[in-house]
């Protein structure tokens, strides 16, 4: 007799029933004893998600037939769990034509459905028009607090030098993530530890269970996670990740080098431009046309460096070997469009046809800090063209508009560049200005009438300040450039009446460039009867920038660049100053504030300058600049009292 | 023989509606587009008055097709649009420097496809077409993606001249025994981006199409133009300058606007016809009174009436499950009941819940209303109007422009019905109505009507539209420059609509809406249940709506004290507004504003003026406006603003905040005294009307400005 048909079928349905109930109770009896969902929840009270655990494993497999055949597997079991009811969770694998991934399944107690709950294709990125990066995501769903999800993926490198970085940080907050890397005997490889000081990272090698040789194992704990901050910077320059430099390895006793040093990365650089082929003279006459009425080398450096800003479009590929192989001259010369690569190439081209001994240079573009000496394809992101003149160096980037010829963009300065020198290449240091080269300076003369102030001014921008604001000055369209340049000069703040406004020409390649103004101020004064109230600080440079105090992880504020406002305004006859508000001055390493007042008789002068020498704040440096904020805010809003 | 007729019998639909599938292709699309000799797209030159724009349209054309497929459900509709436009600077080349677009080509098997082609002319007249297959694909899963295109070789001074073909098809649903679909009806304002030199707007509808049609704000109107066979309907228009936005208006009463709408009916029936159709495949442009008039007797139909469920349902709920028996509730009761009916019951769908909104429109709303109270034998008033925003009665040409209710003379005063929103209060005036013209057909007892009436909807007044604030404040004295301040807000008419959109949370709106209907209708067990179910669910996912409208709470406190970084306390809703007897929402919220208070010498400088919020600070072009002013309505706000005053100091100056600006189109006043230790402040504004023409735009100004200067001041307290 058969147990089961035995029974009643309502008491059958109600033994199925329990059955089920029990399985979801001890699911979820499961997730909060295993995960410790209390616990987890009092740790991190703000997340809704986080990584509960993460174990990644590297396989790198070399083959004796070469580097084309080497490769490296990776799989990762990433955990998440849910600290709140009906929360979601986006998980990303990014890959290329160079990697794939080949096999991924989610489990856990959460929402998931293959198909609907996941993509893999193509994704826009910030600044590139096309680029052959491609991610696969899972959108994770958790109805309730306790519930989790386990991805699994397979992903394989097919070509090992593009197995550049292993990141240790997350966009969620982590509770432990470990990576493993496995290497056969004979290889030849190193990790380049970035930012480990700053978090709990334990390192171990142990033996490697797949084959002869050994691993290396990671393993981070309480990573804070970045999905919820805004302005971080560079995430090379935070987020724990190691750098890794595959320099060559040994099977059979043959050794296959892949990138040993800088001489091989060149070489690998210069042997894709050589693939890309050169310009056969086309573009001489043109070069030559263009040069034509100039008399002297900075008049011609000038008028091929302005054009190629001017006239060259910068649309970005990044597919494949595009990412590196720069498009010939004379393409990028027809399209009137290409990237930093094909600019500074047809840069290159054109001078050379001029008679400047012109060349390609690799840099890094990005804020702060990638050695520039590491062999790996991820060291340089950026070309630009470098001239050798006879007793300096010309670094040209075309990619930058309305830069003039000796001006160096703000993102490549200090960086160590390579530039080609025929087989064998220079290692460089493009010179560095200070922050001071990138200024907004302000003067301003101020007489009283009546409740009114009158102010006749001018602003003068140099560096990134004049380069941004031009950029947009031209790239606007035509009915929102005088709302701009009205904006400059008044912000947001209505009580500005511009009478008459002047600037410099739009595209001018001038060293700086000049707004002039006069207008009338209402509302800043206050009339006390016996004495006059006058906000004077029409210019609150890093108002409010203050930053949230508890932030775990570092602040960019934008890039390093200076304000300076001089202000005086003619005490009227009959007047006097009653007090004159504290100087604020501040010196940081990354910041210098001086603000003061200083009086004669008949004139007050209001002296300020803001100073940013590093935009990046680590998490600990945040108090302190809150505190100076604070202390610059003070100054803005204390008002001036003149008395009868 | 006989199997090739059965043969060719099966065949012919799909021959007759795939036949021509593979005829049209991009080479066809290409031809069409650049090959029509039209000389309108020669045009290169821009006018002198236009050269410094940043681009200037030389030439744009939408044609568009419709017509039914033949002995089949599916209606055709195809889109022929093509561009030629001069770029003059560089933000309209960087517009058109790359373009994404859906995968152009033929779908097989069908009569469908895109089709795109792109060419740049060069001052000196070389034409260069863009080879498409230069696109990327840019793949977002299985089975899509689209592409983008990076243009090669444009410059300002080039010309680029594009056309996109859509071919598509759409299965008609079943109307009166024959196939039957309403496009959307479209409202095309011709002011573009950049100035216009010539436009064209045409449209051919074939077999069994209408298409109602009429051009507006001095549009030109649509003449019939014989193509060989066809015959379309054409707008030419040109001449334009580009569009200019500003702060207060209706694009579609200002701006020169065509609407339109195509339905395609195999069956017409008249008798039972809303879109004041004409003949199929002739334009029309007016409507008479005698299709109003129609209108009004399909909604006071019986036979209408009696395939309205809603209808149906409010009859049983009357009849049968009403709680009072009073006559003088019943208008509140069906009132409530349509409203809760439609957002507050839902029907199934494989697994799904949708609420009844989105199965009954206003007509199926009014005709519901319409049949009970005939069947309660109450006169009664139907009217249609057509909001501001969407244009004028005289201009009407479309269903969708129209706005129904009903009006019912009770005991002195009129009770408006209309289809009413999830969370108005029975007895509001309906404000985006005001002042609008209507007409109306007077229902008897008997349920007829004889003739039309036209007249104006009563305007509103500003308290229609109500807000009052009471803001208390306390100087914190551990941190000087932060204030602590209890904010008590009631709303009433459009300005508790805005707030109430965002800040009444789905949980709260049903908890009280199920806690209130039950006085209202004997609610069955098992809808009881339901809804125990739903707010259950509603519930489980509050906490995280809460978390939301904190943020979203704190952002618009920023917004409106102009100001980064202040923390809410505490926030709740003392009450919704969603019942005639409280039609005031009623919300309350703690907060610290920093940066509102400083020192100079012995002074305390505190932002009085900005405890009020942000008044409309507008900028000189905006003052300088050129259009008339359409606002949402006439309002009224009051501010009561007491502030305790700190220890040792007292009032130095206060006077700057006394304002008393008013004329015909509204007023700024504001008073200040000390009452013991606390400073009150009193400020109102008001908008007399939602409309007002261009001359009156300077009297606005001065009360808009006296505002905006008001918020600006500071309360100076000196130390004693």
């Amino acid at each position: 007799m058969n147990f089961l048909t035995h029974l009643p079928a309502r008491c059958l349905v109600f033994h199925i029933i329990m059955i089920l109930l029990a399985f979801s109770v001890a699911d979820n009896a499961i997730s909060q004893t295993t995960f410790e969902l209390e616990k987890m929840q009092q740790k991190y009270p703000d997340e809704e998600v986080i990584v509960y655990s993460s174990d990644v494993t590297f396989s790198i497999e070399t083959d004796y037939r070469g580097i084309d055949y080497c490769r490296v597997r990776e799989t990762n079991s990433t955990t998440y769990l849910a600290l709140k009811d009906h929360t979601r969770a986006t998980d990303v694998h990014y890959y290329d034509q160079y990697s794939a991934i080949s096999r991924h399944n989610v489990t856990g107690t959460g929402f998931f459905k293959n198909n609907s709950s996941m993509r893999c294709g193509d994704f826009e990125q910030d600044g590139v028009f096309y680029h052959d990066a491609r991610l696969c995501e899972f959108w994770l769903r958790f109805d309730k607090a306790g519930e989790y999800l386990t991805v699994y993926t397979e992903k394989t490198y097919h070509d090992i030098r593009y197995f550049t970085t292993i990141v240790l940080g997350s966009s969620y907050a982590t509770r432990r993530k470990t990576v493993r890397i496995g290497m056969p005997e004979g290889t030849d490889i190193d990790f380049i530890e970035n930012n480990f000081g700053n978090f709990h990272i334990t390192t171990d090698t142990v033996a490697n269970d797949a084959m002869p040789g050994t691993a290396i194992e990671y393993t981070i704990s309480d990573f804070p996670g970045t999905l919820r901050l805004e302005n971080l910077p560079n995430v090379r320059c935070f987020v724990p990740n190691i750098q890794v430099v595959f320099s060559g390895f040994e099977r059979n006793n043959i050794y296959t080098p892949v990138l040993r040093n800088l001489d091989d990365l060149y070489n690998w650089y210069h042997s894709l431009v050589q693939q890309a082929g050169s310009d056969d003279n086309n573009l001489k006459t043109f070069a030559q046309e263009l040069t034509a009425g100039a008399t002297s080398d900075s008049a011609r450096l000038a008028a091929i460096y302005y054009w190629v800003q001017d006239k060259i479009r910068y649309v970005a590929f990044e597919n494949g070997p595009a990412a590196f192989v720069p498009d010939l001259p004379q393409k990028v010369y027809d399209k009137k469009y290409g990237d930093c690569k094909g600019m500074a190439y047809l840069c290159k081209t054109l001078l050379r046809h001029v008679g400047f001994d012109a060349r390609l240079c690799w840099v890094n573009s990005n804020t702060g800090c990638a050695v520039a000496t590491i062999p790996s394809i991820s060291t340089h992101n950026h070309m630009i063209c470098a001239v050798m003149l006879h007793d300096t160096i010309l670094y040209l980037d075309p990619t930058r508009n309305y830069s003039s010829l000796t001006k160096i963009n703000e993102s490549i300065q200090g960086k160590t560049c390579v530039i080609e020198n025929g087989d064998t290449y220079l290692l460089k240091e493009i010179p560095a200005t200070s922050a001071t080269d990138n200024m907004m300076d302000v003067k301003n003369n101020v007489n009283l009438l009546n409740d009114k102030l009158l102010v006749k001014g001018s602003i003068t921008l140099t560096g990134s300040f004049k380069k941004e604001f031009q950029y947009y000055l031209n790239h606007l369209p035509v009915e929102y450039k005088d709302k701009l340049v009205n904006y400059f000069v008044t912000g947001t703040d209505n009580n500005y009446f511009p009478d008459t406004l002047t600037t410099s020409s739009p595209d001018s390649m001038c060293r700086q460039f000049d707004i002039s103004y006069s207008m009338t101020v209402k509302n800043k004064v206050l009339d006390l009867g016996d004495e006059l109230l006058l906000a004077l600080n029409f210019y609150r440079f890093l108002q409010n920038k203050s930053i949230e105090p508890k932030r775990p992880l570092p602040y960019d504020i934008g890039s390093r660049r200076a304000f300076r406002e001089e202000l005086y305004l003619e005490i009227p006859e009959g007047m006097m100053l009653a007090t004159l508000p504290r100087d604020v001055i501040i010196s940081d390493p990354k910041y210098e504030f001086n603000l003061s007042y200083r009086a004669t008789d008949t004139t007050l002068q209001c002296r300020k300058e803001l100073l940013v020498k590093d935009p990046v704040l680590q998490a600990w440096e945040i108090p302190a600049w809150n505190e100076a904020i604070t202390r610059v805010n003070e100054f803005y809003d204390e008002m001036i009292i003149l008395r009868y | 023989m006989k199997y090739t007729t059965i043969l060719l019998t099966l065949l012919l639909p799909l021959l007759l509606t795939h036949g021509a599938s593979g005829q049209f292709d991009a080479a066809a699309a290409r031809a069409r587009m650049w090959g029509s000799n039209d000389p309108d797209f020669d045009i290169t030159t821009v006018p002198e008055k236009w050269k410094n724009e940043s681009a200037v349209i030389l030439c744009q054309s939408v044609h568009s097709e419709y017509k039914k497929q033949a002995l089949a459900a599916r209606v055709n509709y195809d889109y022929y649009s093509r561009v030629r436009i001069r770029l003059l600077d560089k933000s309209a080349v960087d517009a058109y420097t790359t373009l994404s677009f859906d995968p152009p080509g033929s779908k097989a098997f069908t009569r469908e496809g895109f089709f795109l082609g792109i060419k740049v002319i060069k001052p000196d007249g070389t034409e260069r077409e863009i080879d498409m297959n230069e696109a990327v694909r840019m793949q977002q899963g299985k089975g899509s993606g689209y592409q983008k295109l990076a243009i090669p070789d444009l410059e300002a001074g080039d010309i680029i001249d594009y056309f996109m073909v859509s071919r598509q098809t759409a299965f008609c649903g079943n109307s009166f025994g024959g196939a039957r679909y309403e496009f959307d009806p479209a409202f095309v304002v011709l002011s573009q981006e950049y100035p216009v030199v010539k436009g064209k707007l045409s449209f051919l509808p074939e077999r069994r199409c209408y298409i109602n049609i009429r051009a507006v704000n001095g549009a030109p109107q649509p003449v019939e133009r014989t193509i060989g066979k066809e015959i379309i309907y054409e707008i030419v228009y040109g001449d334009l300058e580009r569009i200019k936005t500003e702060l207060w208006t209706y694009p579609y009463r200002q701006e020169p606007t065509v609407k339109y709408q195509v339905v395609m009916a195999a069956n017409l029936s008249l008798a039972y016809e809303q879109y004041f159709l004409g003949e199929p495949e002739k334009m029309k442009t007016t409507v008479s009174e005698q299709e109003i008039k129609r209108l009004f007797n399909i909604i006071i139909s019986k036979e209408m009436s009696r395939k309205n469920l809603l209808a149906d349902n409010l009859k049983k709920f009357v009849k049968r499950r009403r709680v009072s028996n009073s006559d003088d509730q019943l208008f509140a009761d069906i009132y409530y009941f349509m409203r809760h009916n439609l957002h507050f019951r839902s029907q199934y769908f494989y697994g799904m819940s949708y609420k009844n909104s989105n199965f009954y429109d206003q007509f199926d709303v009014i005709q519901a209303y319409s049949a009970i109270l005939r069947d309660q034998k109450i006169e009664h008033t139907i009217f249609l109007s057509v909001p501001a925003p969407l244009g004028t009665l005289e201009e009407l040409i479309l269903l969708d422009e129209l706005v129904p209710g009903i009006v019912v003379e009770h005991e002195g005063r009129n009770i408006f019905l209309l289809r009413p929103d999830a969370h108005e209060a029975f007895g509001e005036v309906p404000y985006h109505l005001d002042n609008t013209p209507y007409v109306s057909a007077h229902i008897s007892a008997a349920g007829t009507f004889k003739g039309l009436t036209y007249g104006l909807l009563p305007p509103l007044t500003p308290p229609d539209n109500f807000e009052s604030d009471s803001i208390y404040v306390k100087i914190d004295a551990a941190q000087m420059d932060t204030v602590s301040v209890h904010i008590n807000i009631g709303a009433e008419g459009i300005i508790k609509n805005m707030f109430g959109k965002w800040m009444l949370l789905p949980a709260e709106a049903s908890r009280d809406e199920f806690s209130f209907y039950k006085n209202i209708e004997n609610i069955n067990n098992t809808e009881l249940s339901q809804n125990m179910k739903e707010l259950r669910l509603l519930e489980e996912k509050e906490q995280k709506y809460i978390d939301h409208r904190k943020k979203n709470l704190e952002a618009w406190l920023d917004d409106r004290y102009e100001l980064k970084g202040s923390i809410l306390q505490n926030f709740a809703i003392a009450q919704t507004g969603r019942f005639d007897d409280e039609k005031m929402m009623i919300f309350d919220l703690k907060t610290k504003l920093p940066g509102m208070v400083s020192t100079t010498g012995n002074y305390l400088l505190i932002d009085a003026g900005r405890l009020i919020g942000a008044n409309i600070d507008l900028t000189p072009d905006e003052k300088n406006r050129q259009q008339d002013i359409y606002m949402p309505g006439p309002r009224y706000v009051k501010w009561k603003v007491v502030i305790d005053l700190p220890d040792g100091y007292r009032i130095k100056k206060a006077d700057n905040l006394e304002y008393d600006v008013f004329n015909q189109t509204g007023g700024f006043r504001s008073t200040v005294m000390q009452a013991g230790s606390r400073i009150i402040i009193d400020a109102s504004k008001w908008y007399n009307h939602g409309y007002e023409p261009l001359e009156n735009w300077p009297e606005m100004l001065q009360f808009l400005e006296a505002a905006n200067d008001f918020v600006q001041q500071k309360l100076v307290l000196e130390k004693e």
